[in-house]
């Protein structure tokens, strides 16, 4: 009879095959160590990068960076995007005006306004907050107006009939009402503000995860390659983990 | 004497989801009225717009032609001494049921100290006073109508609407319903519009009930209910509640243009008969 332990631990023994094969591989010389660094090279790059960091600056450093943007934009983009969702979820007139620019603007790649924005403002801080913030604002607008749209009648109806006013309506009902796909937006718009953070660095910084990825690889660093996509999962599987506690802790009465 | 609630020649046509077309005629030059503390019940297949009806005299919407006249003064809106409970789970699920109850007073800016004691004697109205901390989810069906009934009682309503508060629930808890339902008449005295498709829930607990035929929604006739309160489980038993269950389901039946919709009215035990009316009791108002 399988259990819930023997599932877990079928889960750690592949990451114990994984790691396995990988020193195998690479210490046999099976392929090019320059390609695929053993396990142990990766340990002591992993050491050094703690210890020295990378180009002169330190790893926290580079880790805070890519983090401290992703925050910010996608702060801004939840700031801005649930009242405007809200907005065009619950009154038809400003879903009439807004809704065509928002289903033009939204199939668009985010990553796709990279050069824009660099155009516009330069590669400085601005630009790559200000990109993912937009990418996390289309996404929450479009969750939240969709939470709203799905909320059933007769709620609205009886928190209208108990006499609540338009601003509590919103405040009130509304927006609680319509937590549950506003959260959903956040999630999605939290891992997709990290996979743009580290696009965005790729292509024009002088620190963070995506700029050392990109910087390795061009001096054939490639261990600290292996290293920042690590970290990124690592950090990625974190952000997951937290919006999910966050979800769970504020949506307890959620789908029953 | 003015009716608590009066319709007068009311048509409510929705418009047709095609550009053209005339549209769907929901109800047609429907009269009735419903005086101060009365039950009244608007009993009828799905179809016959008790629905529409109700969402009119709530102010969820606007006739077409005709009048809606809450003593004797035209609709004016949605307004809390009106208030419905639904079907459907209304309640807030981010509120516990002390927070759900409240919720009136507390959009109107009504000072805690006012409505607290008013909430504590709804809640426990409705036998809900170990429950005042649970959230909507963790209560049963037939206790989710239960706080709906006290989040409406709190803020005092003239006119209590119910659409089919207890169509969902289980034969026994309906029962204790209809009979809460009465203890709460018995108390406040409001005057309640009870939508419903079961004939007897409609004799056990109306002064009087408008028979509706459906497509387009239209009174077919009124019944008054000779029987006395408060009103027991004993009247099942009676001879003429029988009996005006009976001419009830006939008239029912005789208006239906299809055979397809008895089923659903008579719903419940198998054993329903329809059978030739007796002589009726059922009167017209002029």
């Amino acid at each position: 009879m399988p259990t819930n332990r023997s599932y877990r631990l079928l889960s750690w023994l592949t990451w114990l095959f994984l790691l396995v094969a990988w020193a195998l591989i690479s210490n046999m010389g099976w392929v090019d160590p320059v390609i695929l660094p053993s396990p142990q090279v990766m340990f002591r790059t992993a050491i050094d990068f703690v210890a020295a960091g990378y180009s002169n600056t330190p790893a926290w450093r580079h880790i805070g960076v890519s983090v401290m943007r992703t925050f910010a934009g996608l702060g801004g983009g939840i700031l801005f995007g649930i009242p405007v969702g809200l907005l065009i979820g619950y009154y038809r007139p400003v879903n009439a005006i807004l809704g065509p620019i928002f289903s033009f603007i939204r199939p668009v790649p985010p990553i796709a306004f990279i050069p824009l924005v660099i155009l516009y403002f330069g590669i400085g801080e601005f630009p790559k907050i200000l990109l993912i913030g937009i990418a996390a604002f289309l996404y929450i607008v479009l969750n939240t107006s969709n939470g709203v749209r799905a909320i059933p009648i007769d709620l609205i109806r009886a928190a209208l009939n108990l006499g609540a006013r338009p601003h509590q309506m919103i405040a009130r009902v509304i927006l609680p009402a319509a937590l549950p796909q506003i959260m959903t937006g956040i999630k999605t718009a939290t891992a997709l503000s990290w996979a743009i953070v580290v696009a965005a660095e790729l292509v024009a910084a002088q620190a963070g995860l995506g700029y050392m990825i990109m910087d390795a690889s061009t001096f054939f660093r490639v261990p600290y390659v292996y290293l920042g996509i690590v970290i990124i999962g690592v950090i990625g599987i974190v952000l997951e983990w937290g919006t999910n506690v966050m979800e769970h802790r504020m949506l307890h009465w959620r789908g029953r | 004497m003015v009716s608590k609630v009066e319709l007068r020649n009311v048509g409510q046509r929705f418009p047709s989801t095609a550009s053209r077309g005339a549209g769907t005629l929901a109800l047609d030059s429907v009269n009735l009225h419903i005086d101060e503390h009365e039950i009244v019940s608007l009993l009828g297949p799905s179809g016959c717009g008790k629905s529409t009806i109700l969402n009119l005299i709530a102010g969820f919407a606007t006739p077409t032609s005709g009048e809606v006249l809450i003593d004797g003064k035209q609709v004016g809106g949605i307004k809390p001494d009106r208030l419905v409970v639904f079907q459907s789970p209304t309640l807030f699920p981010w509120l516990t049921v002390m927070d759900n109850v409240t919720f009136g007073p507390r959009m109107r800016g009504e000072a805690a100290p006012t409505y607290k004691p008013l909430a504590e004697k709804v809640i426990s109205d409705v036998g809900l006073e170990r429950f005042r901390n649970h959230f909507p989810y963790q209560l049963s069906g037939g206790m989710k109508q239960r706080a709906q009934i006290a989040r409406a009682l709190i803020n005092r309503p003239e006119i209590l609407l119910l659409d089919e508060p207890f169509g969902a629930l289980d034969a026994q808890t309906r029962l204790e319903m209809q009979q809460l339902l009465l203890s709460i008449w018995n108390q406040y005295r409001c005057t309640i519009v009870f939508i419903t498709h079961d004939v007897e829930e409609a004799l056990f607990l109306s002064h009087r009930t408008y028979i509706l035929s459906p497509h387009p929604g239209r009174v077919h006739r009124e019944v008054s209910m000779p029987f006395g309160r408060p009103r027991t489980l004993a009247l099942f038993g009676d001879s003429t509640f029988s009996r005006l269950k009976g001419e009830i389901l006939t008239a029912l039946q005789r208006k239906l243009p299809h055979g397809e919709h008895v089923s659903e009215l008579v719903q419940g035990d198998g054993e329903e008969k329809v059978v030739a009316a007796p002589p009726l009791t059922i009167i017209r108002r002029a």
